[in-house]
């Protein structure tokens, strides 16, 4: 070859890249897609909302019975420790809030059906008002932000906090937009979107919480009238489609899907998308980790009446209480909420850790050496919703069991306390009896299930608090209900206890070998064929000695350590610094450093 | 041979009798005349060290004007008489002076001349040699590294190269070193440090470095400044690795194989307490708490003794297994008058301290360069890489490339009790067993990845202009990488134990512990894949050209373009059928147990590049260069940047003026650069300036069936300027030599301002807004420092040569713009300070008897809000909290997190140096190099301070001198005591380290032996590295490594080195 051809090639060749230099800078995302894709295609735009869904529906919540006499758990907060910003929901909660802005905007513009946009836009109304809720529960009023805004103008963003009222106004202003556009309930696919009813059940459950002293110490009657109204206008329409008390109150967990009458608003979770509070729950000694989520205290087993639904110590009742075997004749919602040292709670458990489906909560239960500290610290484990078909075993166990966010039983309780607080005790009577009588307890010869007749509004009023406590004991309600209701003050100067079980020598002496196990085994032998009855509090005695222990901070079978001190300023809690310092218009809350905003405006 | 020397001296026989005669009358024959007289022909062939025949040399009767060439075979013919001096002459090789004897036949072999200063020296597109050098380049050689087993070629070039910080922090087999130029640092801003790598001209990255062999490369280079980075402009703000692989020579066939075995061990295991010295530890403990002498946790006597008698060693001993690394290498190189061709293969195997870990490597490459026309030269250099990570799986290592978490874990635990008991792995005393993981006990993962590249390059002389020449590359470059994961359910067996001894196991198995950490997909293969395909095109257009005797001009302009897509596949089946197939197919079939996924992406670039240089009389330099650099990175309007330089230099000892006068120095050159490089890899995502929407992950579960649903989340906000960071460098420098260029040596001074560093600005935005304020271009760091190379070269008489140097750099750093928070207070300011400064509290010391206590506690001290307690570290009250102490400097009693400050000045050297010393003698020879590092602190490591006193665990015995009542003067505070393991000075520590980086002994087999296997040269050699500390502040661990992972290695190794 010349070498003048060969020169007149390169050059053609590059004339020819550099023609094509202007495609080398022309790429594309290939890992994302752009707004317009969005809002023209259903399914992604679909996938938006999901993503709302995803931040906004509530789930199990594990670590809210911390917050209250109910299970062990020291807590900052219940020491009156609070550090400051200890609250951190208001950034993450305004993101989400954009986004639900963002799409109620935006989902209009591309090609998606007038009806489809609807549904999508009154689910996402509904979680802006959920989120706005949360976080005027926790803070007060808050700045109410309801379109997306252009981040370039600064001081446009930089808005002051909305009074309580007007945030409130708004909730319910979204939640009957929401209300009037949801459907009754979705085809086989949608099952855990946010139906009407929902929408109506949680409207009670905002006006109830506004109704109460945290919002309103001076007790205005027309706002129990309102948290009446639309409490009741929730029961009778949830009633209208069929919903009601499911007739299983252990059960009603493990029913999952639409024909659980009883689940209003629900978070699904699967064995792909599980949760851990099983593993959490699950008695140490069966392999599991044991960790300590919702651990009754003693003031909880206390709590549950007896049989006839009288309290234990109510000398009227037909039933004896005795502290050793505390177990017997209570409130059938007793043993399906709590497992006590000896009872019967089959788990799905494997051996050697599981050597029958008798539970031990005593000192040395457990096969792993050093494992004490594991043992649940009150000697009581929660049972509540644990499914013990599940194979466990595994540290790290899964579990799909749904989350019940509301359930009609809270309906009725919402229902009974408002209409107590406007002097309808009529319903409330009839609500409590429902709720008791649901749960197993004995009608009685007045058939008012153990209530008391004729109370007075005070009297109900603690009888209606106290069967939420019990009904819907770790669903975390009740550190609501003792902030809605301001009644932490009840719980000032109070020590949690549980029991410490040591075995005795009578128990060593069971097997001839020295293995703590072997002796557990004959013990179990023993109280399955009916030879040992643990159920008698001297043989039970014989194996076991049982001691109280303080299970607050520094608190042991000898000391009673810190009391539970929670502080007034708690019910409505401090901004963090944080996004204090990022807008100049926002105020703090009464009651904290610096703090201007009245938050019971 | 004899014959011919007795033939020449019958010739001389009649001169002979003529000096014997003469002896009487002068007493000296040696000095005589006479042989002067006998003119011949002298003929031979002149080779250089590899045998290849040389062409072109010029051949000199010293003191006359007689002179010759070689011919293109190395062969030349002169007349010279007896007693003259052929002087032989070539540039780039040594001198050679030759006395003519008796024999006309003379052959000559010459040497490289590698102390002069006409060494070659490749920059951005092109080389250069070192006297005309204007800017800061270091070259390492690789010929010194060839025996060297490195697993990678950072590890091999470690502390060589001045300026430049290489640090290896890890031990596990394949593990590669951390590169910095010049101190380059972001500090807090979101860019890269990272400097560019390219190797052969195209433009690569650290793992395409990495995989390179020793044996392949022909030289390291870093270009350090501005002016010689420019010309990579866009990404070259870290400085630049060029890598050049070897190319064939003309010649004679040159085989070469080097092949090594050696055995490692770790430089610094943390050296932790028996299970006794913790049981010890744990009793002071439980005394000093008043736990009663009967409680049942406290150690029998019986036990004691047990513990005593039996030393388990921690599970990292435990699972320790004897580690290998083997290294062969094959190098061919050869060629003819127009066709030359280098051929090499590597392989190199290392396997760790657990079973489960090895690392192995083959790499080949393939060039030649074939002359097609007289004007033409095209050549072709195709090359793979294939490496090979086999690793045990643990869940809790996630992508910790140096197994941290599990090694500390597993050098804290297991001295309590056997892992493996009657061939079971153990579950009691700790809820986990190393050595079972360590064996593959919960699964494994197998990483393999591929590179394939193939490199053509085009020249062509222009035959109508002298000087101008065109030219083209076309790489092509695919890099795939695998990776096989299995993952299995652990189950460990708990076994019952004695009634009065709780560590002695009996054969009762009590228990299966079940670990399944990855939930459903602790049973489950998966098979992945990502490849990168991409090209790189340049075309150029070259002029160089001397003009008159004085003017030398050269220019060049290039243009390049790169462009890469990415493709990536992933598939997991759960249910193994069988552990003996581990293949997707033998899985669970039920479609609910596989899950897939994949994706891509795109980029390019386009670049225009170009240079100008001129010199004068080769003693003033002139060299300017710069780049335009477009990348998709960024949009539109921001996308281009230009990035300029230029650089001066002036050799001092070409003027009459100064070589006049000082005579004692050889060389003396001084040089200035100045220019402005830059870098895109800023920003989170490949297009930050446009919204996305990302799809494709989880969304909530819906429906009966429980389904999961999609969802779409939106992407960060974009950044519409998001534009290139810069940086604007100065250099000065000087290079001279002196006694008779003996004593070499070079300095820089340089001075780097970055500037325009992607970083969170401190403009708030209202969190009510729900958006959030993204990163934007506004930040500046300053960088500067200095280094020197300095070498010293001579012999001692002909059979011992040595050779001295020494490189030092020298990198300080400072925020020059950075926002900081208004709420900062003085102390706090990061402004004008380094960029790694240490934060942490002031010890006063230990609080060592109950005086000090009391006092203390008089003085209202709390820490913490407790009490102090006695034997525990307690700290200096700097500050109050913010609301009452906005200055930060009035003491409040309280010592809480406002009393930390900053206590020290780096956790990243600033100074780092090397030393090199070969000796020569005879045929043996030895390499020693160190490499040190200075300036810097470190923490001692969590691991180090652990105070677990529990049942399982070991601490390191520096615990074993703390305080007690018994042993008030302990080092360490009170084993347990609070807040005694916070971040203070007492446990930070000066870490400046010197260390013996590599020795190799060789020595060469005589040429008799040699010749009888037909080899040219034999080389064996026993080579080790990391072999010891020369000096190191830090005893307590590694200073290099995290002091968490695995450690790093030292290796013997021992070779061999056969040339043919």
């Amino acid at each position: 070859m010349k070498a003048k051809n060969i020169s007149k090639i390169w050059i053609l060749c590059s004339l020819l890249f550099l023609q094509c230099s202007e495609d080398v800078l022309d790429k594309k995302d290939l890992g994302a897609i752009s707004s317009d894709v969005i809002w023209n295609d259903p399914h992604l735009a679909e996938g938006f909302l999901n993503n709302v869904y995803l931040r906004a529906l509530p789930g199990w919540d594990v670590n809210a019975s911390r917050m209250t006499d109910d299970a062990q758990g020291p807590d900052a907060l219940m020491y009156g420790e609070a550090s400051p910003g200890s609250q951190t929901r208001y950034s993450g909660s305004y993101n989400a809030i954009k986004d639900i802005n963002l799409l109620l905007r935006d989902v209009g513009t591309g090609s998606i059906s007038l009806e489809d946009q609807d549904l999508m836009k009154a689910q996402a109304l509904f979680f802006r008002a959920y989120l706005y809720f949360k976080l005027v529960s926790t803070y007060g009023g808050v700045p109410l932000v309801l379109e997306v805004k252009d981040q370039t103008d600064v001081t446009a963003l930089q808005v002051p906090r909305n009074k309580t009222s007007e945030c409130m106004a708004q909730i319910l202003l979204d939640l009957d937009a929401a209300i009037l556009d949801l459907p009754d309930s979705y085809d086989s696919s949608g099952y855990g979107r946010i139906t009407k009813g929902a929408a109506m059940a949680f409207k009670g459950r905002v006006l109830l919480h506004y109704a109460s002293e945290q919002f309103d110490p001076a007790q205005d009657k027309g706002r129990w009238q309102a948290a009446y109204d639309a409490n009741s206008a929730a029961r009778i329409y949830l009633e209208s489609i069929g919903k009601g008390l499911h007739p299983d109150y252990a059960g009603l967990w493990f029913d999952e899907g639409a024909g659980n009458v009883e689940a209003i608003m629900v978070r699904n979770y699967s064995l792909d998308r599980p949760h851990n509070r099983e593993a959490g729950c699950r008695p140490f000694i069966t392999g599991t980790n044991g960790e300590s989520f919702d651990k009754p205290t003693k003031q909880l087993v206390d709590a549950f009446p007896m049989k006839d639904g009288k309290a234990i110590d109510d000398p009227t009742s037909a039933y004896t209480y005795d502290p050793t075997t505390l177990w017997l004749d209570r409130d059938p919602r007793f043993e399906a909420t709590i497992a006590w040292n000896g009872s019967v709670w089959p788990l799905n458990n494997p051996a050697p850790n599981r050597t029958s489906d008798l539970e031990w909560t005593f000192q040395q239960s457990a096969i792993e050496a050093g494992a004490n500290d594991r043992i649940t610290a009150t000697s009581f484990n929660c049972r509540k919703a644990v499914d013990g078909t599940l194979e466990g075993g595994a540290a790290s166990l899964s579990s799909p069991t749904d989350w019940i966010e509301i359930r009609f039983a809270e309906v009725l309780l919402n229902l009974a306390e408002a209409a107590n607080e406007i002097d309808n005790s009529g319903v409330a009577y009839e609500v409590l009896t429902q709720i008791r009588s649901r749960a197993g307890i004995e009608a009685g010869g007045d058939n008012l299930y153990g209530l008391q007749a004729g109370m007075s509004q005070d009297q109900l009023r603690d009888a209606i608090m106290l069967e939420r406590r019990l009904e819907l004991v770790f669903e975390g309600k009740r550190s609501a209900d003792l902030r809605r209701r301001r009644m932490y003050g009840t719980l000032i100067g109070m020590h949690r206890y549980g029991y410490e079980i040591l075995k005795t020598a009578a128990f060593d002496a069971l097997s001839p070998t020295a293995e703590i196990l072997d002796d557990r085994k004959v013990l179990e032998a023993g109280v399955l064929d009916g030879s040992i009855d643990l159920n008698d509090p001297a043989v039970y005695n014989t194996y076991f000695s049982t001691r109280l222990r303080s299970l607050e901070r520094f608190g042991s079978v000898d000391a009673d350590g810190d009391a539970i001190n929670y502080l007034d300023n708690y019910y409505f809690y401090d901004i963090p610094q944080d996004d204090l310092n990022k807008n100049p218009n926002l105020t703090q809350t009464n009651g904290w450093p610096g703090g201007s905003f009245d938050p019971l405006q | 041979m004899h014959k011919k020397i007795g033939a020449s001296w019958v010739k001389m026989i009649p001169l002979l009798l003529l000096a014997f005669a003469s002896i009487s009358m002068t007493g000296n024959p040696l000095i005589d005349g006479e042989m002067e007289k006998v003119q011949q022909t002298i003929s031979g062939t002149i080779t250089d060290e590899t045998g290849s025949p040389l062409p072109g040399v010029n051949v000199l009767v010293v003191g006359t004007t007689i002179g010759t060439q070689s011919d293109f075979d190395g062969n030349f013919s002169i007349n010279a008489n007896q007693g003259d001096i052929l002087r032989f002459s070539y540039l780039g090789l040594k001198s050679k002076d030759v006395e003519v004897g008796s024999d006309t036949s003379l052959n000559v072999t010459m040497e490289e001349d590698v102390s002069s200063l006409d060494e070659v020296v490749v920059v951005g597109y092109g080389t250069t040699i070192k006297r005309e050098l204007t800017s800061s380049v270091v070259t390492v050689s690789t010929e010194e590294l060839n025996e060297i087993p490195a697993t990678s070629l950072g590890n091999a070039i470690a502390g060589r190269l001045a300026g430049v910080n290489i640090a290896q922090t890890n031990g596990k087999p394949g593990s590669t070193s951390q590169i910095t130029v010049r101190g380059a640092t972001s500090g807090q801003f979101a860019g890269s440090n990272e400097p560019l790598y390219v190797i052969d001209n195209v433009i690569a990255s650290k793992a395409i470095f990495d995989a390179l062999d020793v044996s392949e490369v022909a030289n390291v280079t870093v270009l350090k400044d501005a002016a010689s980075a420019a010309v990579y402009g866009a990404r070259a703000a870290n400085g630049v690795v060029l890598v050049n692989t070897h190319s064939g020579k003309s010649g004679k066939t040159v085989i070469n194989v080097t092949s090594t075995v050696g055995t490692t061990e770790p430089t610094n295991v943390p050296p932790m307490t028996t299970a006794y010295q913790q049981a010890g530890i744990i009793e002071a403990q439980r005394d000093f708490n008043g736990v009663p002498q009967d409680d049942p946790s406290r150690f029998s006597q019986a036990e004691l003794d047990y513990l005593r008698a039996n030393d388990w060693g921690s599970f990292a001993e435990q699972s320790a297994k004897d580690p290998l690394l083997n290294r062969v290498a094959i190098t061919a190189s050869g060629g003819s008058e127009k066709i030359n061709y280098f051929m090499s293969g590597s392989y190199v195997k290392q396997t760790g301290d657990f079973s489960k870990l090895s690392y192995n490597k083959t790499n080949f490459r393939a060039k030649v360069s074939a002359d097609i026309t007289e004007d033409l030269n095209v050549s072709i250099n195709m090359n793979t890489n294939n490496d090979v990570r086999d690793e045990f799986y643990w869940r809790w290592n996630g992508s910790d490339e140096d197994f941290g978490d599990f090694y500390r874990t597993a050098n804290r635990t297991g001295a309590w009790g056997p892992g493996v008991h009657n061939g079971e792995y153990v579950a009691n005393f700790n809820g986990w067993n190393p050595v079972h993981l360590a064996d593959g006990g919960a699964g494994n993962r197998e990483r393999t990845s591929r590179n394939i590249g193939t490199i053509i390059d085009v020249n062509y002389k222009v035959p109508f202009l002298d000087g101008l020449t065109l030219g083209a590359t076309y790489n092509k470059l695919n890099i795939r990488r695998d990776e096989t994961l299995l993952r299995k359910v652990t189950e460990d067996v708990t076994f019952g134990v004695d009634p009065n001894n709780r560590f002695l196991l009996t054969d009762e198995v009590l228990g299966i512990r079940v670990r399944s950490d990855d939930g459903a997909d602790s049973d489950s293969l998966e098979e992945s894949t990502a490849e990168e395909d991409s090209y790189q095109f340049n075309a150029r257009i070259g002029y160089e050209n001397t003009f008159g005797t004085d003017h030398t001009v050269n220019a060049f302009l290039n243009y390049e373009v790169w462009e890469r897509n990415d493709r990536n596949f992933w598939a997991r089946r759960r249910g193994l059928q069988t552990e003996f197939v581990t293949q997707l197919f033998a899985t669970d079939p039920a479609v609910e147990s596989q899950f897939a996924n994949g994706g891509g992406a795109e980029f390019g670039r386009a670049s225009y590049i170009g240079g100008l240089g001129y010199n004068y009389k080769e003693k003033i330099f002139i060299n300017s260069s710069f780049r335009y650099d477009g990348s998709t990175k960024f949009a539109e309007d921001e996308r281009w940047g230009f990035f300029p330089s230029l650089s001066l230099g002036w050799i001092v000892t070409e003027e009459e003026f100064f070589t006049s006068k000082v005579d004692f120095i050889n060389f003396f050159k001084v040089r200035a650069s100045f220019g402005t490089t830059g870098n895109d890899d800023v920003g989170s995502s490949n297009f930050p300036y446009i919204q996305s929407y990302n799809v494709g992950g989880l969304g909530p579960v819906f429906g009966e069936n429980e389904s999961i649903s999609n969802s779409a989340v939106i992407g960060a906000q974009p950044d519409l300027f998001i534009t290139w960071e810069k940086q604007s460098s100065f250099n000065l420098g000087m290079d001279f030599q002196l006694l008779k260029s003996r004593l070499s040596a070079s300095f820089d001074y340089f001075n780097n301002k970055k500037t325009d560093l992607y970083g969170s600005r401190q403009l708030f935005i209202p969190s009510s807004s729900g958006l959030t304020l993204g990163p934007t271009n506004y930040g500046g760091i300053n960088i500067k420092g200095f280094e020197m190379v300095t070498t010293y070269k001579d012999n001692i008489g002909d059979d011992f040569y040595y050779d001295i140097g020494f490189n030092l750099g020298y990198a300080k750093d400072e925020y020059a713009t950075l926002d900081e928070p208004e709420t900062r207070r003085p102390y706090e300011l990061l402004n004008g300070n380094g960029t790694s400064r240490i934060f942490g509290y002031t010890a006063e010391g230990i609080i060592r008897d109950q005086a000090q206590l009391d006092a203390l506690i008089a003085s209202g001290y709390k820490i913490n809000g407790a009490d102090p307690q006695i034997g525990a570290l307690y700290y200096r009250d700097l500050r109050g909290n913010p609301q009452d102490d906005p200055e930060g400097n009035t003491p409040d009693g309280v010592i809480d997190g406002n009393d930390q400050s900053y206590i020290g000045s780096a956790s990243t050297p600033p100074i780092n140096y090397g030393i090199r010393l070969n000796l020569n003698y005879k045929r043996f020879t030895l390499q020693t190099f160190a490499q040190g590092f200075a300036g810097h602190q470190r923490y001692q490591p969590a691991n180090n301070r652990f105070q677990f006193g529990d049942i399982g665990n070991s601490s390191h015995t520096q615990w074993l001198d703390a305080w007690s009542p018994d042993n008030v003067n302990g080092a360490l505070p009170r084993f347990g005591s609070p807040a005694s393991d916070w971040n203070s000075t007492f446990w930070l520590q000066d870490a400046d380290f010197l260390r013996l980086k590599n020795v190799n002994l060789g020595y060469d087999i005589p040429d008799n032996i040699v010749s009888k296997v037909g080899a040219e040269r034999i080389n064996i050699f026993a080579n080790g590295t990391n072999l010891f500390m020369i000096y190191s502040k830090i005893d307590e661990f590694d200073p290099e490594t995290s002091g968490r992972g695995i450690p790093v290695n030292k290796t013997y190794s021992l070779g061999i080195n056969v040339t043919f």
